[in-house]
């Protein structure tokens, strides 16, 4: 004699649980979010230790509060198999270089978030800093100082804010454009596709690196648009000539992506579900989201994530050259212009040490991520 | 075939024109004048008026943008604004030589060390070996060229003073047969800089072929022949597994020039790389347009190269 399961019922209470859940967790975010607002600054806590101590506690706290979402939500969602989620992690856990790049990847995402408290000293220049120009390292210093007397520590501390929002926001940016033409493209063919894919063939036979400068000059150079630049970035707070790279990156950073999305969906539109989803009275706008463009985001996040190291590069080769952030942006690629100027001297290698390594190692963890996230999709995925 | 190439020259034909249309409005768009800049602050507005009339800049946009594009079918590069009166091909025929020297240095670095690499580490699957040719290509993809290159100098040359920082050889000494081989250790450095790239993405690329290439049906069939591992492996499997390593280091070639803004201003040579950048600043627009347009045409024969090698190489492959 089996019970006879109401699955009508058991989907509803699952709704239940899974909106009772989500309320939970966004409240305990919040909280957690207001917490790192109010509480933890550097203003409040002058002692460095105790500042890091904090620091390490309150992560601690955020991946004891995400684990337990998890493992809640899969009881509610899985309760008995193995979801997608747990193969993927299992995967990833599994490719050594993949654990190495998360882990750095994290520990550079940590530094970001938390560059105020983790530095030293703080980001406003303070007159008697200039005392300090060039100093080796020590205890005070643990990096010694550049020519302005600033803490070379504190501002690769800053630095990696920079790296990472211009990283991932410019690959956040390029996705949505190039998901949304490599759809298109991709679903409708014909003369559509021949016009966008043959701007992607213009884009792609520059020197990517000289088009971005080029661009960057033309944007510096323009009077009127400089001038709207620098009001938009100014009430931002940022830097106008970094907004300026992060324009030019996203202009010509879509192509990659656009490619790998139209090859995608040339196989995924012939597949049956996609037939079936017509056949059902789907709207186009569903079929082209819901039933394709989603399928496709696999490759794209592997696209994204070395994407994002390539980024973080162009941004240093930039600011190397000079066509990147100002002299007073704590930049990795200003740093190491900086450093570069004193390379003859081995007194003062440190300068191009310590940034470099920042930098290296950073994007050391975005590619070796981005080929563990693509061996753990599809190990036979060719990207 | 034939008309397959005919449609590939005539799809270059349209990108060539596109990326002129967009470095020209890019360069010649922008505000400030380049007569202004070459003559300085104290050039009298006569003579600003006069090389204006003689560069052609008085006439309109449009114009300016078919007279370019006239020259350039013609051959004609035009003239540089901040060499004049010299004209642009000179500079690059005098600057392309060094770019050319330590980039072909830097490819035979690379594949001298990365294919035997890469083979080896697909032979040896899954040991310790492959797992530290792994490791160096993941490094070696990862090291920023241009710090690399300034961790070499601090290094090498500062430190120990093996080498000079900046290499110092003329530029018509180094293609000759004796300079060829002489000025090597001049351009250790940048070699070493620039190969150290392309020597990590071409061992993963032969390694990741290699690999593949070792499950075809025929190299089981070269096996049960009863050939000698070395034969199969370096015969049969290394021939038809370097293929993509081989359209790798083309574009590795044409990389090389965009590199080359980072690396030349590192090392202080006076090459391709050099000019570019110095073409941007100065806004010498002629030079800009010009380096951009070669190294677009490079691009796209490459492509179209390898697209016929691949159908002559497998027949499976056809051109439509």
């Amino acid at each position: 004699m089996s019970e006879i399961v109401d699955f009508k019922k058991l989907e509803e209470t699952k709704k239940k649980l899974n909106r009772k859940l989500y309320a939970q967790a966004a409240l305990v975010a919040l909280v957690l979010i207001l917490v790192r607002m109010l509480l933890i600054s550097r203003d409040n806590i002058d002692n460095w230790g105790l500042r890091l101590a904090i620091v390490g506690v309150y992560i601690l706290i955020w991946y004891l509060f995400l684990d337990q979402l998890y493992k809640r939500w899969r009881d509610i969602n899985y309760k008995d198999e193995r979801n997608p989620i747990d193969r993927f992690v299992h995967r990833l856990y599994h490719n050594k270089l993949a654990t190495v790049g998360l882990f750095i990847v994290l520990s550079v995402a940590i530094l970001a978030l938390f560059a105020p408290e983790i530095a030293l000293y703080g980001s406003e220049y303070q007159a008697d800093w200039k005392d300090y120009a060039l100093m080796p390292p020590s205890r005070e210093h643990p990096f010694g100082t550049v020519s302005s007397g600033e803490d070379l520590f504190s501002l690769i501390c800053y630095g990696s804010q920079i790296s990472l929002v211009l990283g991932i926001g410019v690959e956040v940016i390029v996705a949505v454009i190039g998901i949304a033409l490599g759809v298109i493209s991709g679903y409708y063919g014909g003369a559509i596709d021949k016009i966008i894919h043959y701007f992607t063939d213009v884009i792609m036979s520059f020197p990517f690196l000289i088009l971005v400068i080029v661009l960057v000059g033309a944007l510096r150079a323009n009077p009127d648009l400089n001038e709207r630049i620098i009001d938009f970035s100014s009430s931002l707070g940022m830097d106008a000539h970094l907004l300026m790279v992060f324009l030019a990156l996203t202009v010509f950073g879509w192509p990659g992506i656009f490619r790998q999305v139209r090859g995608q969906v040339f196989s995924i539109k012939e597949r049956d579900y996609v037939a079936a989803a017509k056949v059902v009275g789907a709207s186009r706008s569903s079929i082209l989201f819901r039933h394709i463009a989603i399928n496709t985001l696999g490759p794209v996040i592997v696209v994204m994530t070395l994407g994002i190291a390539g980024v973080i590069l162009t941004e240093a080769g930039l600011s190397f050259l000079g066509f990147g952030a100002d002299i007073t942006t704590p930049s990795w690629g200003r740093l190491l212009s900086e450093g570069n100027s004193f390379v003859t001297q081995s007194k003062y290698l440190y300068l191009a040490l310590f940034p470099g390594i920042a930098l290296f190692l950073t994007i050391l963890g975005f590619t070796t991520l981005g080929d563990g996230i693509r061996d753990a999709i599809d190990p036979r995925l060719k990207l | 075939m034939r008309e397959y190439i005919a449609k590939k020259l005539a799809i270059a034909v349209l990108v060539l024109i596109g990326v002129y249309t967009i470095t020209f409005f890019l360069t010649f768009m922008l505000p400030g004048d380049p007569a202004r800049v070459s003559l300085g602050q104290h050039g009298s507005e006569e003579a600003v008026e006069l090389i204006r009339a003689q560069w052609g800049l008085d006439e309109p946009r449009y114009v300016q943008y078919i007279n370019y594009l006239k020259g350039f079918i013609r051959g004609d590069m035009g003239v540089s604004f901040r060499y004049y009166p010299r004209e642009v091909i000179y500079l690059i025929r005098y600057r392309l030589p060094v770019t050319a020297y330590y980039g072909l240095w830097s490819i035979i670095f690379a594949v001298a060390i990365s294919v035997p690499l890469g083979v080896l580490a697909a032979y040896k699957q899954n040991t310790v070996i492959d797992n530290i040719a792994v490791l160096i290509s993941q490094i070696g993809v990862s090291l920023p060229n241009f710090w690399l290159g300034m961790m070499l100098i601090a290094i090498i040359s500062v430190k120990l003073g093996w080498i000079n920082p900046v290499p110092d050889v003329p530029s018509g000494y180094i293609w000759s047969p004796v300079g060829f081989f002489a000025s090597l250790k001049d351009y250790a450095l940048p070699i070493i800089t620039v190969g150290t790239g392309m020597m990590a993405s071409n061992t993963r690329l032969t390694r990741s072929s290699m690999l593949e290439v070792v499950r075809e049906d025929y190299i089981t069939l070269a096996r049960s022949k009863g050939l000698s591992e070395r034969v199969v492996i370096l015969k049969h499997a290394l021939r038809n597994a370097l293929i993509p390593v081989v359209t790798n280091v083309g574009l590795q070639f044409l990389l090389l020039v965009g590199g080359a803004v980072l690396t030349e201003t590192v090392f202080g040579i006076n090459g391709i790389g050099k000019l570019y950048i110095d073409a941007i600043n100065y806004r010498d627009y002629p030079v800009v347009i010009a380096l951009t347009l070669i190294y677009t045409g490079g691009v796209v024969i490459i492509n179209l190269f390898v697209d016929i090698l691949y159908s002559k190489i497998d027949p499976r492959v056809s051109l439509r």
